[in-house]
């Protein structure tokens, strides 16, 4: 119906909707704002890799000094030991270590459990995350210096 | 409120602006560069990390076993008499083919090896016969394609 009054009821419900809208946009705002402040973090499953594969090579204790693998350490408890994983970090490394020609010299593991989450990896809406790398190491073993590859394969959870 | 047309009064509209424009401001000054504030953090000690991870393989590179010594020895040799030069590009060849495939790049001095260069270079100094020089190392090609399409 279009009399007068009618066209003037319109015209408030059209202003109305406008106003809901307004304030849809504007309590969204405030909220996205919130959100954003409360919820800001850094993604920290990288770091944590990066930090891992750091640690194995900063510390003597682990693997050697100055980036010199000692063979004499390259074994789990050793490594477990230094790499010394608190119960509430969910981290696992694999270290394989092979000759220049490719031929595998030996395999150690930190944290076995979560190492055995890699088959998860790169998987969709898997809840684990997997960094690997690759370094030119030198070999110390019984004296004498070879020279060798170290693959390392860190598993974080997704966080 | 209506005016005599129905339509809003232009202070209306004007307040209306007036809150866009706040929201904006807010969004603009306090959410934006605290995001991306956050992720150069992130960024700048992910950079350090890998910095950190890389000079031990170059470290292990310079203290390599060779016929002369080790590596920087041969470096030396190379720096003052250019006839260790085919040397030195055979020693690093084989040596970083070996573990990197192509996906790397090195750059010593004139000499550049590989052809993964991703801009991703961690340098060290190294003194040279004339002024410093640096060892720059970038493995971040073999890091996002991996062993099997690298080597």
């Amino acid at each position: 119906m279009v009399n007068k009054k009618g066209y003037i009821l319109q015209k408030l419900q059209v202003k109305q909707i406008f106003y809901i809208f307004f304030i849809i946009i504007v309590a969204l705002s405030f909220s996205v704002s919130f959100t954003q402040s409360v919820h800001r973090e850094v993604k920290t499953s990288e770091l944590e890799q990066k930090i891992a594969v750091y640690r194995l090579f900063s510390s003597d204790d682990c693997l050697g000094s100055s980036g010199v693998i000692n063979i004499g350490k390259f074994y789990d408890e050793n490594l477990e030991n230094c790499f010394d994983v608190p119960d509430n970090e969910r981290v696992g490394v694999e270290l394989k270590l092979s000759g220049l020609d490719g031929v595998e010299i030996g395999v150690s593991e930190i944290n076995k459990w979560m190492v055995a989450q890699k088959v998860t990896c790169g998987m969709k809406g898997s809840f684990y995350d997997c960094f690997s790398t690759r370094k030119y190491v030198l070999i110390e073993d019984g004296g004498e210096i070879k020279q060798g590859i170290l693959d390392i394969l860190v598993v974080t959870d997704v966080k | 409120m209506l005016n005599k047309r129905g339509s809003l009064d232009l202070a209306e509209a004007f307040g209306v602006f007036l809150v866009f424009a706040f929201l904006l401001l807010i969004f603009l000054v306090f959410i934006i560069p605290g995001v991306t504030k956050d992720k150069d953090e992130e960024i700048a000690v992910k950079e350090a990390l890998y910095a950190k991870e890389n000079i031990f393989v170059l470290n292990n590179y310079l203290n390599t076993p060779v016929e002369v010594g080790d590596v920087s020895d041969l470096i030396n040799l190379f720096l003052v008499d250019s006839s260790y030069e085919d040397k030195l590009v055979s020693v690093t060849n084989n040596l970083f083919s070996a573990v990197y495939g192509d996906c790397y790049y090195l750059d010593l001095g004139n000499l550049e090896f590989g052809s993964g260069n991703n801009g991703k270079s961690i340098c060290i100094p190294y003194p040279g016969k004339d002024d410093l020089i640096q060892i720059c190392l970038d493995i971040s090609e073999y890091e996002e394609k991996g062993v099997e399409k690298c080597l």
